[in-house]
């Protein structure tokens, strides 16, 4: 689905944000990158989206080279991003190409997912954070993308909104098996949401491991298993060796 | 029936707060009327409202008075759309395109700087002493608030949102129509507001400087011929007027704007 070669990014300024970045990314699959800010994570995802260039290597997707933003990748931002002048339906419809039925059936189907069918006709500025954000999801499902971009989506949302959405989210996924990629600074949330996790350092940024998450789907957070693999990444981001114990 | 006195009620406090703007004139316009019953000054130099209302009057039976506001607000209807028009165009430009803007906008900022009444003479010598030469003034005096407020607004359009169409998509002029023109909306509005404000003002300047008719020249009329009640009558129409068309461009584009989220529009 998704590969990335060797991907490097310098800017003008001399500062290299990216370095020797490989990642592939296989149809379904759902991948999470964590680090600490700064560690260029937004960077690797601004470029998957084709929203900035590399300035060496090469993001392939689906075989061909991305060098400018694609249709079928969906973005959710760290803010929902909403165009206030819109209403709900209009935002979600907001990347659709072509009128008429198909259209508000895209629409309908994608709020339908994110249970909000019954605020089509709402404006922006009535929404809670959590709902804004839903719509910010559906609007992403709606042209019915092959790959979605996480750019820490539900960091701005208390705790009790964030697990409710990060659930919803991963029911979304059980149902249409969208491959999604991760970017978060939570470390809990990488695990719940994730079937591989990477692991970013900073200066320059660089994948540092790559961890396997084998833990059943539902009710990751009581698994076992679950404080181990949380504990070895909060290590593993903090520079120490994963196999020192104190 | 209760329910019917409960919008009576609320009806009547919703009237009664929009009349509220009306007390403050009202009790200077009282104030003045009862220091003039008493002559305290000259009421040839300040006549009282009285007599000003009934000098409207007799313009208003005579048929001049509708004259003199349909000529005057003709004008300003002219100049604005041509200034505003221009404004519009240029201001979409140098808003969007940076290289129009390096251009552009240096050029208009000096222009902005020039006393707009340093035109006059121009503008006569150019345009005559006729309309052309009143509109082209109006024109100018309406375009700067207009073209400022619309390039700075589309320059200042949150990079964010801009992100959200370049991830569906968009080309250029996608991006300006679907994001850049709407999210500029609101201070575009108010651009034109303080607009259609400066073209009364230099309406004002228009024929003050020569005409024969129109609101600016009761100005004129009124201090040659020593008539204050005739100047202040003219001053007063064009408060009434100029508050008019304001109020007139508000309803217009208030409904464009129903989707921000301003404090003053809470539960609208």
């Amino acid at each position: 689905m998704l590969i990335l070669e060797d991907i490097a990014k310098t800017y003008r300024n001399g500062f290299t944000a990216l370095s020797g970045i490989d990642l592939r990314l296989d149809a379904g699959e759902r991948v999470a990158i964590v680090g600490s800010s700064g560690c260029g994570k937004s960077t690797l995802l601004r470029l998957v989206a084709g929203l900035s260039s590399p300035s060496s290597g090469r993001v392939l997707l689906k075989g061909s080279p991305l060098v400018r933003p694609n249709p079928s990748v969906g973005f959710v931002y760290q803010e929902p991003r909403l165009m206030p002048w819109l209403r709900v339906q209009d935002n979600v419809g907001f990347s659709l190409r072509g009128r008429g039925s198909d259209r508000s059936q895209s629409i309908r189907s994608a709020l339908l997912r994110v249970g909000l069918e019954a605020y089509a006709d709402y404006y922006p500025k009535q929404l809670s954070g959590g709902m804004a954000q839903r719509v910010a999801i559906a609007r992403a499902l709606a042209p019915a993308p092959n790959l979605i971009l996480l750019d820490e989506p539900f960091s701005a949302l208390d705790a009790i909104k964030r697990t409710e959405l990060q659930n919803h989210f991963l029911k979304l996924w059980e149902s249409e098996r969208l491959s999604t990629l991760l970017v978060t600074h939570d470390v809990e949330e990488a695990i719940v949401l994730a079937d591989r996790i990477l692991v970013m350092h900073p200066y320059p940024g660089r994948i540092s491991e790559e961890v396997r998450v084998d833990l059943p789907l539902e009710e990751r957070r009581s698994a076992e298993g679950f404080s181990d693999l949380k504990r070895h990444l909060l290590r593993t981001l903090r520079h120490e060796k994963p196999e020192s114990t104190h | 029936m209760n329910r019917a006195l409960t919008t009576l009620r609320l009806q009547a406090a919703q009237l009664l707060s929009r009349s509220r703007g009306l007390l403050l004139p009202f009790l200077i316009l009282l104030v003045w009327q009862l220091i003039q019953a008493h002559q305290l000054l000259p009421t040839n130099l300040l006549p009282t409202p009285s007599q000003v209302l009934q000098t409207i009057a007799s313009l208003a039976s005579s048929g001049e008075l509708l004259d003199h506001v349909a000529i005057t607000s003709w004008r300003v209807v002219q100049g604005f759309l041509l200034g505003g028009l221009t404004a519009t165009a240029l201001g979409c430009i140098a808003g969007v395109s940076p290289t129009a803007r390096h251009l552009l906008d240096p050029l208009l900022q000096s222009l902005r700087n020039i006393p707009s009444l340093a035109w006059v003479p121009l503008f006569i010598l150019w345009l005559g002493i006729y309309e052309p030469s009143k509109v082209a003034l109006i024109a100018v005096g309406a375009f700067f608030p207009i073209y400022l407020s619309l390039s700075e607004a589309l320059l200042n359009v949150d990079r964010k949102l801009v992100e959200v169409g370049r991830m569906a998509g968009f080309r250029r002029p996608e991006l300006v129509l679907r994001i850049l023109i709407p999210a500029a909306l609101p201070e575009y509005i108010t651009g034109l507001r303080g607009s259609l404000g400066l073209a009364w003002m230099f309406v004002v300047a228009a024929e003050v400087m020569g005409a024969s008719k129109g609101l600016g020249f009761l100005l004129i009329d009124g201090q040659t011929t020593g008539r204050a009640s005739l100047i202040l009558a003219s001053i007063l129409m064009f408060a009434v007027l100029g508050k008019l068309s304001d109020t007139l461009l508000w309803l217009l584009s208030h409904r464009l704007l129903l989707w921000q989220d301003s404090h003053s529009l809470q539960g609208a």
